[in-house]
């Protein structure tokens, strides 16, 4: 029992390492920004930011129960994961980027458009989630050395392909989810002063957009053209 | 034209120029010699295509090491391009890293990515504790 223990709070913190690692700092951003812009409504900041966490735990323990079990080697998945996802990552950021920062719309008669409108901000929440699984998934030497070569030897060793990795999803996933809950305490006193926030959160989802285009750029100019990243 | 429509206009034209290197460089890395792997005591450091900051670090903290040991060759080995592709089978490696290899036993450093958190010195010792424990063996 007591080992166990010291298997997860190790893997907590390789999570937490992997998380304040310098590569994965742009999607952290990213996701930030994502959780963060519906700062009218607290909950829902809060809720996303538990949402984009559980992605990640989610990612982490599916591939820490097929690799614990032997179905997948984790060097090919590992080599796979670090070249294919991180290529498609960039195109797809910077597109729903645009699509955030309203310079791509779909010209939809109105009743539609609006029934369009109320199924993505139903799915906004769960975009969240999507974003934790993929996020996750698009490793980065660092998150692949910490993950695939310190991680991943523990559990085997443990037999432990749930909770191991889950420690760690819950421990990668903390900076967003810490600053979701900074940030709905933080708009619930800006909201009680100023009541403005409605206007301020249209201002919030334009520069996630934004956001998510220069994170896509840099992705791009690294994992496509070969720039150096940090 | 407006401003918006310049962005936006900028912002898909390299979206379809990064899919469209994407789709023709995979296509231009085929035509490269073999590197089997070497039968001489070498000390590995294989690499992706993208080379972070910390991989660097852990790169030439060992290099300077290894420089310093007559009995060791050095090679940095960029396990993207697909002739290399077959070392991550050889010595089943799951991201940057340094192997020491004598063309029959391998052993892979796995601590250098903890170790390059703290200072030059801790992490120089533990690779050359390493490669001496590899050539006693």
């Amino acid at each position: 029992m007591t080992e166990i223990l010291l298997g997860m709070a190790s893997a907590f913190w390789l999570g937490i390492l992997t998380s304040i690692s310098p590569c994965p700092m742009a999607t952290n951003v990213t996701a930030i920004s994502y959780v963060g812009r519906k700062v009218a409504e607290p909950k829902k900041v809060f809720i996303a930011g538990l949402l984009y966490t559980f992605g990640r735990t989610l990612s982490y323990v599916v591939l820490g129960v097929l690799l614990v079990s032997s179905l997948l080697s984790a060097p090919y998945i590992s080599h796979f994961l670090q070249k294919q996802m991180n290529l498609i990552l960039g195109p797809i950021l910077i597109l729903t980027g645009m699509v955030l920062a309203e310079l791509l719309q779909f010209n939809l008669n109105s009743g539609v458009n609006q029934k369009v409108q109320n199924r993505l901000e139903t799915m906004g929440m769960f975009g969240a989630l999507l974003m934790g699984v993929v996020f996750a998934l698009s490793f980065c030497p660092v998150s692949a050395a910490l993950f695939f070569g310190s991680l991943i030897p523990v559990a085997i060793q443990f037999e432990s392909g749930i909770a191991l990795p889950m420690a760690y999803g819950i421990a990668t996933g903390l900076p967003v989810l810490l600053f979701a809950i900074l940030i709905s305490v933080g708009a619930k006193r800006v909201g009680e002063t100023f009541n403005k926030l409605t206007s301020f959160e249209k201002w919030a989802r334009l520069a996630t957009g934004y956001i998510f285009i220069l994170v896509g750029i840099y992705y791009c100019l690294t994992h496509i053209f070969g720039f150096q990243g940090v | 034209m407006k401003p918006k429509t310049i962005i936006t206009t900028i912002l898909l034209l390299f979206v379809a120029v990064s899919i469209l290197f994407l789709v023709t460089k995979d296509r231009d890395s085929i035509a490269l010699e073999a590197n089997p792997v070497s039968d001489q005591m070498t000390a590995y450091y294989f690499h992706g295509n993208v080379r972070c900051k910390t991989c660097n670090t852990i790169e030439s903290w060992t290099k300077e090491v290894v420089l310093e040991n007559q009995e060791l060759e050095w090679r940095t080995v960029n396990i993207d391009e697909p002739v290399n592709e077959h070392f991550i089978q050889d010595f089943q490696i799951s991201s940057s890293t340094v192997v020491l290899s004598d063309g029959n036993n391998y052993r892979e450093l796995v601590s250098v990515w903890e170790l390059v958190r703290g200072d030059k010195e801790n992490f120089q010792l533990y690779v050359q504790n390493e490669i001496a424990e590899f050539i006693n063996d």
